[in-house]
């Protein structure tokens, strides 16, 4: 009798762990942790973004992982590693609290500020897991890359880095230079590492081009008062305004100079200039402003479908068009990138997954999808080719109209009637 | 010109946002430093009247003017009332208190451009050859009105004479029937309710930050301290004299040091002149 109890004992032990821990491994949906800050548009839609994709991806029965169908999930968590004094170390602590509690089997997206991507890789790496940034664009990731294979192999980016963004500048302004013959700008740039290197890299551009350059002006984080630059582009007569933000506060730069008529034309990045409420937001104080979003699908691009595709999706399944500068398209994509090196990996190896990643060559949101040696996705000017930054201006009466590059651009870049006033 | 004319709406902006927390902080002797938390608050509830339930500007106004002056009176009953005479646990208390009020904001999703206060007039004018819009020219009126008011309310009213009495010896003040609990409450929803007029008067120029919580006290307590707790008057000098100063240093040295004038401003009067530059009663390592 008591040796029957322990047979029986056993065997109830053993199914448990055959149908629980087993099965539940089979069914278990495979974890992308989203280590994100989530208080920015950028943050939250880029979050939302992703979900999006998992839904569609999930809704075709999910990847092929050794013969089987598992869905994907999104496990996000808000590090807040943007926001003005929040320590690099609290905003890493949400990055080894979520790899703890979910147990991922990828990173994506990533935090948002290079400073805290940085600091993550050695611990990222340290747990051999497969990290795909969507929205730091420092360029020494890659070089940690390039220079550390073996350690940093499981770090991708979909996303343009600062050099690929800052390119952009110059791009931009030498197709206004040969429309309008402009040939002097003033930089006006937030004061954090990303927009100071971009400013200083155009900068340079503008001065080997015989450019005349005519201030550089840094805000910190926050500031709410830009009459002092202002002023100065007014007084020393620049023809562009060349501009630099990623905060939300800092759209007071362009009501102000709406407001103050600076004849001068405003070209560059900031965040709270993308999306259909901006021109209600500002009281249509954006018209004639040129903002360069990192990567098309923030605006939906007539030339490029899959750029509408997503743009149209996003807002019939969230109830709001995009309203992120920048990261949102580039985490609809990351998953995306996920999901293809799954099937084709067949596995959750993750020395497999690499060489996969390495060889991803897709179409997604942003263009056509194919990572460099350093592993960041090659950037271009033709969808076809490569994925592609842009830049469009508003148009009244609230019209994103993309002017830039030509394989887009569905009008040349106008100036302000206030421009003639210099 | 532009320096000083754009110096002398910085200057304003900066009196608009101080004259609370000097009636509060430095007129009534309570420690407010949810002062920042009660602007931001302030900007949310008028954005709430107006963006949500879509009432008419002018009763927006009006609204929060009274909901953040009862917040404040709330905020000192829960929070300050306890700690009262023990100005270092009131400073603790009340901070904290701030900076759970702009964080709570932060949670919630209270970030984008999309809150936003409207202008009260649109369109801009040219001083010589200096544009300038109409709502800030309203934000320099809207500045010295409150300054008015406040001058006349301490020195001609029951209340401000209370107010004054109470900060000067509260037992004496007892003996003559001010009862200084209530005095205080009430200084605190006057407090409260001047800054819910400069957040709307100020905020409708961008947008409702709320990291600019974190400022408006840094630069209320500057302006404080360089013009003396207790002096209107040196509340409109410190304010004048920090406007300019910030005005010339982003213009001619670095936009970058927007907020290091008024924290060296802190700095140096506090190791010169303590009491500030019209400080009367008591000099301010006695108060703090």
């Amino acid at each position: 009798m008591k040796k029957f109890s322990m047979f029986i004992s056993m065997f109830l032990v053993i199914a448990y762990l055959i149908f629980t821990v087993g099965f539940a491994n089979a069914t278990e949906p495979i974890v992308l942790a989203w280590p994100t800050t989530l208080d920015f548009p950028e943050g939250y839609q880029g979050r939302d973004a992703a979900i999006m994709a998992t839904e569609e991806i999930n809704s075709q029965g999910g990847v092929n992982v050794g013969g089987e169908k598992r869905l994907l999930k999104i496990e996000a968590i808000n590090t807040r590693g943007a926001l003005p004094g929040v320590p690099v170390n609290d905003a890493l602590m949400a990055y080894k609290q979520i790899i703890t509690s979910k147990q991922p089997t990828f990173i994506v997206g990533g935090a948002y500020r290079s400073e805290v991507l940085l600091a993550a890789m050695d611990y990222v790496s340290e747990k051999k897991l497969i990290h795909i940034s969507s929205y730091a664009m420092t360029p020494v990731y890659n070089s940690k890359i390039l220079e550390n294979y073996d350690k940093y192999k499981y770090f991708f980016r979909v996303q343009a880095t600062a050099i690929d963004f800052a390119k952009l500048y110059p791009q931009v302004l030498e197709s206004l230079s040969s429309q309008h013959g402009l040939k002097s700008a003033h930089l006006v740039v937030e004061d954090a590492n990303w927009s100071v290197a971009t400013g200083k890299f155009v900068e340079k551009w503008l001065n080997e081009n015989n450019w005349e350059v005519t201030g550089f002006d840094k805000f910190p984080i926050g500031a709410t008062d830009y009459s002092s630059a202002l002023n100065k582009i007014k007084k020393n007569k620049a023809d562009v305004l060349v501009y630099a933000f990623s905060t939300p506060q800092s759209a007071m730069l362009m009501k102000q100079w709406h407001t103050m008529k600076v004849p001068c034309l405003p070209v560059g990045y900031l965040g709270a200039t993308v999306g259909q409420k901006a021109w209600e937001a500002y009281d249509g104080k954006l018209e004639y402003v040129v903002s360069i979003p990192m990567a098309i699908g923030h605006i939906p691009i007539k030339a490029w479908p899959k750029s509408v595709e997503f743009y149209d999706s996003y807002k019939k399944r969230w109830g709001y068009g995009i309203e992120g500068g920048n990261c949102v398209s580039t985490s609809y994509d990351a998953v995306y990138v996920v999901a293809d090196a799954i099937n084709r990996a067949n596995s959750l190896d993750t020395e497999k997954l690499i060489k996969t990643l390495e060889e991803t060559d897709i179409t997604g949101a942003i263009g056509r999808i194919r990572f460099g040696k350093d592993h960041n996705v090659i950037f271009g000017v033709d969808p076809q080719i490569a994925a592609i930054g842009c830049a469009f201006q508003w148009i009244a009466p609230g019209k994103m109209v993309p002017v830039f590059p030509a394989s887009i651009s569905e009008m040349n870049i106008v100036l302000p009637p206030w421009f003639k006033e210099k | 010109m532009d320096v000083i004319v754009y110096g002398l709406v910085n200057s304003m902006t900066l009196a608009l946002m101080a004259v609370g927390f000097s009636f509060v902080f430095g007129i009534s002797q309570i420690s407010n430093f949810a002062h920042g938390a009660f602007y931001v608050l302030g900007s949310f509830i008028a954005w709430g009247f107006y963006s949500v339930l879509g009432l008419p500007y002018p009763l927006v106004v009006l609204f929060t003017i009274i909901s953040n002056g009862l917040l404040g009176a709330f905020l000192f009953w829960v929070v300050i009332y306890r700690l009262r005479g023990q100005p270092i646990l009131e400073v603790i208390a009340s901070f904290s208190a701030g900076i759970a009020i702009l964080e709570f904001f932060r949670w919630v999703g209270g970030t984008g451009y999309f809150f936003n206060l409207p202008t009260f007039f649109s369109g801009s004018i040219d001083i010589g050859d200096v544009t300038i819009d109409y709502q800030r020219l309203a934000i320099c009126a809207v500045a010295i009105l409150s300054v008015g008011f406040l001058t006349v309310f301490i020195h001609h009213t029951k209340i401000g004479l209370a107010c004054r009495g109470m900060a000067q010896d509260e037992e004496t003040a007892l003996c003559f029937g001010i009862d200084s609990d209530q005095v205080a409450m009430i200084s605190m929803a006057i407090g409260a309710a001047l800054v819910a007029v400069a957040t709307i008067t100020i905020t409708p120029i961008g947008f409702i930050s709320i990291d600019e919580g974190y400022q408006v006290i840094i630069l209320s307590l500057a302006v404080c301290v360089v013009g003396g707790l207790e002096s209107i008057f040196g509340v409109m000098v410190a304010s004048l004299i920090l406007g300019f100063s910030q005005t010339i240093v982003t213009t001619y040295i670095a936009s970058n040091l927007l907020m290091i004038v008024p924290l060296l401003a802190i700095l140096i009067v506090l190791a010169i002149k303590p009491s500030g530059l019209f400080g009367k009663f008591k000099e301010l390592e006695e108060r703090v």
